[in-house]
């Protein structure tokens, strides 16, 4: 690579190193494994930098490279049905009313512990449109899939994600009643 | 709503992220590194690979045989190859075969249940004497980036045996999914968190192909993992997999290891060549 490709390159890998790795947390609910995962991304970034470089879009390659890597690190057999939902982490919250303080905590924790349970797709589909807010449209480039295939993994996700929380006994008041968005 | 919710408990979940444990600069300069040396492996690789397939043609060409004697070539010597396959006798993918319809997610969700409903008494054949036996449902998902899927199949079987519970995977992959070959199941990849001590490829008499495989944790040497994966002639390949451990983890750190996989070769065979595992 030509020293200003790579300088841009380790522009990129500043600026996106967070944003991947929170992105990569919410898919695998282990900030370790995140940030493997974030590195075997940029292995693949920097492979593939002379093709992707002057790309417009090069956000969504981005969280494209970070759910093929996450992808491939689920279909490992040894990975598949890791239970990582006991690694939720206890932390400190700055707010200082104690009530929205439990609020939020307990609904993060639901959100963590629901969300670990969902088939890996349907997961990677509820990051990219309810963390990433990206439309259909981005969310099926992203995963290279049509958007039908979004809308239908998004509906299936949800529905799963109510059942796991039903199924579970955990405290589902938070999450109930709402409808799937078309 | 439960996507307000939702969106809500995500922001909220990496509200207090900690912070970054590695430097992005030194990444990308470790990277670079690697991907370099990895380029100039394979330019070597290739080079060396020409050079003795040269070599072999020049000799062949001036009939030199293993002793050393020259023979008077008769007639001209047929076309030699750089490369030869390690396996002559199966080719991977299998040649001339289309690829199946494509499934619906029902219809490959209707195939998991089924999937689901053989599991155990498939098991059950081969394995005696344990308890809590259970069916793990068949997930479909999609593999590979050149199908948009579903074209996996992934379950396999809960159980507990005298260490404790444990479990023993299936993944069933469709012919529309370009699994890799047999010889690059065995290769060595260096971004694998296992590495192979056993890795045989057989043929079967139906003309199928098995490949038996057995691996130890890099960082755990301890943690063994056995494979069989049968390769068809339809283009589907079944692999099952036993571990010395619980692969399911269930939270649990400290788990009891067996001195070997909860399954044998004969027996992860016997499931993996099961047709009734197929999608």
């Amino acid at each position: 690579m030509r020293s200003e490709d790579e300088a841009r390159f380790r522009d990129m890998a500043r600026r996106q190193a967070v944003p991947m790795r929170r992105f990569a947390y919410l898919l695998c609910g282990d900030w370790h494994l995140a940030e493997d995962l974030v590195q075997n991304a940029l292995t693949k970034l920097y492979s593939a930098w002379w093709r992707i470089r002057g790309a417009e879009s090069l956000d969504r390659y981005v969280r494209k490279t970070v759910v093929r890597c996450w992808l491939d690190e689920v279909r490992r057999p040894w990975r598949r049905v890791e239970d990582r939902t006991g690694v939720v982490p206890d932390v400190a919250d700055h707010d200082g009313d104690p009530a929205a303080v439990g609020q939020r905590a307990q609904t993060r924790d639901l959100v963590l512990r629901a969300l670990a349970e969902v088939p890996s797709r349907q997961r990677v589909v509820l990051v990219l449109r309810y963390f990433e807010d990206l439309s259909v449209a981005d969310t099926a480039a992203a995963m290279g899939c049509s958007e039908g295939t979004v809308k239908s993994q998004s509906a299936r996700g949800l529905d799963n994600l109510r059942a796991v929380i039903a199924r579970s006994g955990l405290d589902s008041s938070a999450l109930t009643g709402g409808r799937t968005e078309s | 709503m439960i996507e307000k919710e939702l969106r809500d408990g995500l922001r909220g979940a990496v509200s207090d992220e900690p912070p970054l444990g590695f430097d992005p600069d030194d990444a990308v300069t470790r990277i670079g590194v690697r991907v370099r040396r990895r380029r100039a492996t394979f330019a070597v690789a290739a080079a060396v690979v020409a050079v003795v397939g040269g070599a072999v043609a020049v000799q062949q060409s001036v009939g030199l045989g293993r002793s050393g004697d020259v023979e008077i070539a008769t007639r001209p010597s047929p076309p030699t190859s750089t490369t030869t396959p390690s396996r002559p006798d199966f080719t991977w993918p299998v040649p001339g075969l289309a690829p199946p319809k494509r499934l619906s997610q029902a219809e490959a969700d209707a195939r998991g249940r089924a999937l689901r409903d053989v599991v155990v008494p498939k098991f059950l054949q081969q394995v005696k004497g344990m308890s809590n036996v259970r069916a793990m449902p068949f997930d479909s998902t999609t593999a590979g980036p050149d199908d948009p899927g579903p074209n996996v199949l992934e379950g396999g079987v809960e159980f507990r045996d005298q260490e404790g519970d444990t479990a023993v995977l299936v993944s069933v992959y469709s012919a529309r999914y370009a699994f890799p070959g047999p010889d690059q199941e065995c290769a060595d990849d260096p971004h694998s968190s296992v590495r192979n001590t056993i890795c045989r490829v057989d043929r079967l008499a139906d003309g199928t192909a098995l490949v038996f495989n057995e691996a130890v944790g890099k960082e755990d040497p301890g943690n063994v993992i056995a494979s069989a994966l049968h390769y068809r002639l339809d283009g589907v390949v079944v692999r099952v997999t036993a571990y010395n451990y619980n692969p399911t983890g269930k939270g649990t750190p400290l788990q009891s290891r067996r001195a070997r996989t909860t399954m044998t070769e004969q027996q992860l065979t016997a499931v993996a060549t099961d047709r009734a595992f197929t999608m």
